[in-house]
């Protein structure tokens, strides 16, 4: 991802968009293993130690969850958040702590009174822009969104993309934004990944992506958005495919419409079709 | 209260046992808090083999009768009020540990401290900020609990003769074991009051633990409201 960049990753449920978010920071569970690369500035963060990977959450790298209502500590008032956040990473006053965290929560259009509340006297909306605020409290550079506004109405999921589209720009932080609204995508992002079943199965500029879909789950993806003029549903047959036992080749086969036996067989490769359009289909080029 | 056999006043060796059931409570019942809690929270979050370890060990502790462990440990380790409050205290660590990790591991899964955690807290501050935070709150009924049981075992104990030395002022067990035999002449008042002491003090702190649980239970308080 470039600075300032905003990327889309798209996906089913069960695609492995969470699973992606969380192991870029790391916060999986004790049991999973992450195979491949992650580079961050030039570091591997796949080879970090705890201790490490564990000052550049937060600071560098941002994680939102996608349920607000239960991300927040019961126990712990809004300020307490942000100065065990802030101290966390810094060693500042806690003073400076707490002007900090009021100048962060003032400027998420939370009034200032509220600074000694506690998660549970704030509505859904409110709290999701609490965590945003205690994300972006240190300034990361990059910030990974996990459906940040999955769980909430659309005026404040609105207001939401506003708020990040701004911080955008002014810090020109790179936004990782994992969403499984198409809407959302073309009026935010830059590029859009799409995932099936844990594999990449088309990447691009999300103009590219949208008016020239080379992928047939991208295609199925587009052709299942409802307009205005929608007369009849379609959806892409069959069923999202069981991550233990995948099906074999390229996982999309059981329900691609173009499936041939090079399919079944072989794995497709991610290949550039056009500057910085890749896919991952045998027949790519057949929908350039 | 009248007087015993030797002329002592049952009333003033009533109100030292008081003191001295107190102590032996205290002591036993706060140590093991002591060590319980903090393992407890410490094989919940890191798990592993040190979990593993712990939990045998703490099952087996479990395991054994609580009179006859206490005996046991109080035979080996002598008399006197503070080796009875340890023999005390070897029996209910493992109520407080097991406590204490059931608790730990069901706050480790909350979403909030997965959030903490992505967003850089420190494994101490999500230990105790979050999770021992969480966690005190089975402590206080689980406290006056024990301690209702802990005042019958050391009288248990007192009564078995393993308890405290024969010149301490007041202890209810031997007093009770002492009035044994006078009951058949129809002395009544030796046994009665220190008997009726041990009730009270076990009702009194049982009571003291429901109602701290009535207070403390979103869902019990509701009902009193």
């Amino acid at each position: 991802m470039a600075p300032g960049e905003t990327l889309g990753v798209v996906g089913e449920t069960g695609s492995g968009k969470s699973t992606l978010a969380k192991a870029i920071l790391g916060v999986l569970p004790s049991n999973a293993t992450v195979k491949g690369e992650l580079v961050f500035r030039e570091t591997l963060l796949t080879q970090m130690n705890d201790e490490t990977l564990r000052k550049l959450r937060g600071k560098d790298i941002a994680l939102i969850f996608q349920d607000p209502m239960t991300r927040l500590n019961p126990l712990m008032t809004i300020e307490d958040h942000f100065v065990e956040e802030i101290q966390a990473h810094e060693s500042v006053s806690a003073e400076e702590a707490r002007s900090r965290a009021l100048e962060a929560l003032v400027s998420m259009g939370i009034h200032e009174s509220r600074i000694k509340n506690y998660p549970h006297e704030f509505s859904g909306g409110m709290r999701q822009r609490i965590m945003i605020a205690l994300a972006l409290v240190l300034n990361p550079s990059l910030l990974v969104a996990d459906e940040p506004t999955t769980s909430l109405d659309v005026i404040v999921e609105a207001q939401i993309l506003e708020i990040l589209q701004d911080l955008r720009r002014v810090y020109k932080m790179s936004l990782l934004l994992i969403t499984h609204n198409l809407g959302i995508v073309a009026e935010v992002c830059d590029r859009v990944v799409v995932l099936y079943a844990g594999k990449v199965a088309e990447l691009g500029p999300v103009r590219e992506i949208f008016h020239r879909p080379l992928h047939p789950y991208t295609q199925g993806l587009l052709a299942s958005i409802i307009h205005l003029e929608t007369k009849e549903l379609h959806s892409i047959d069959g069923s999202p495919p069981d991550m233990v036992t995948p099906p074999s080749g390229c996982r999309f086969h059981p329900r691609c419409p173009y499936m041939q036996s090079i399919c079944v067989k072989t794995v497709p490769p991610l290949v550039e079709f056009s500057p910085g359009h890749f896919a991952a289909c045998h027949f790519g080029e057949k929908f350039l | 209260m009248g007087t015993d056999n030797v002329g002592r006043d049952v009333l003033s060796r009533v109100v030292w046992g008081a003191r001295t059931s107190l102590e032996i409570m205290a002591i036993g019942v706060l140590i093991a808090l002591a060590i319980g809690f903090p393992l407890g929270l410490l094989s919940g979050y890191v798990a592993g083999k040190l979990d593993r370890v712990l939990v045998l060990i703490m099952d087996s502790v479990y395991a054994f009768p609580g009179l006859l462990l206490a005996a046991l440990i109080a035979a080996v380790i002598g008399k006197g009020v503070f080796n009875i409050g340890i023999a005390i205290t070897v029996i209910y660590i493992p109520l407080y540990f097991r406590v204490t990790r059931n608790q730990t591991l069901s706050v480790r899964e909350e979403p909030y401290v997965e959030a903490a955690r992505a967003l850089g807290a420190r494994p101490l501050t999500v230990m105790f900020s979050y999770i021992a935070h969480s966690s005190i709150i089975a402590i206080p009924v689980i406290f006056s609990l024990s301690s209702a049981d802990a005042i019958l075992t050391a009288a248990g104990l007192s009564y078995l003769g393993l308890g405290l030395e024969v010149d301490t002022p007041g202890d209810w067990g031997r007093d009770l074991s002492d009035a044994q035999q006078f009951i058949g002449v129809g002395i009544w008042w030796t046994s009665l009051f220190p008997g009726l002491m041990i009730i009270l003090l076990t009702i009194g702190l049982s009571f003291l633990g429901e109602g701290l649980n009535d207070i403390i239970n979103p869902i019990l308080r509701k009902e009193r409201t």
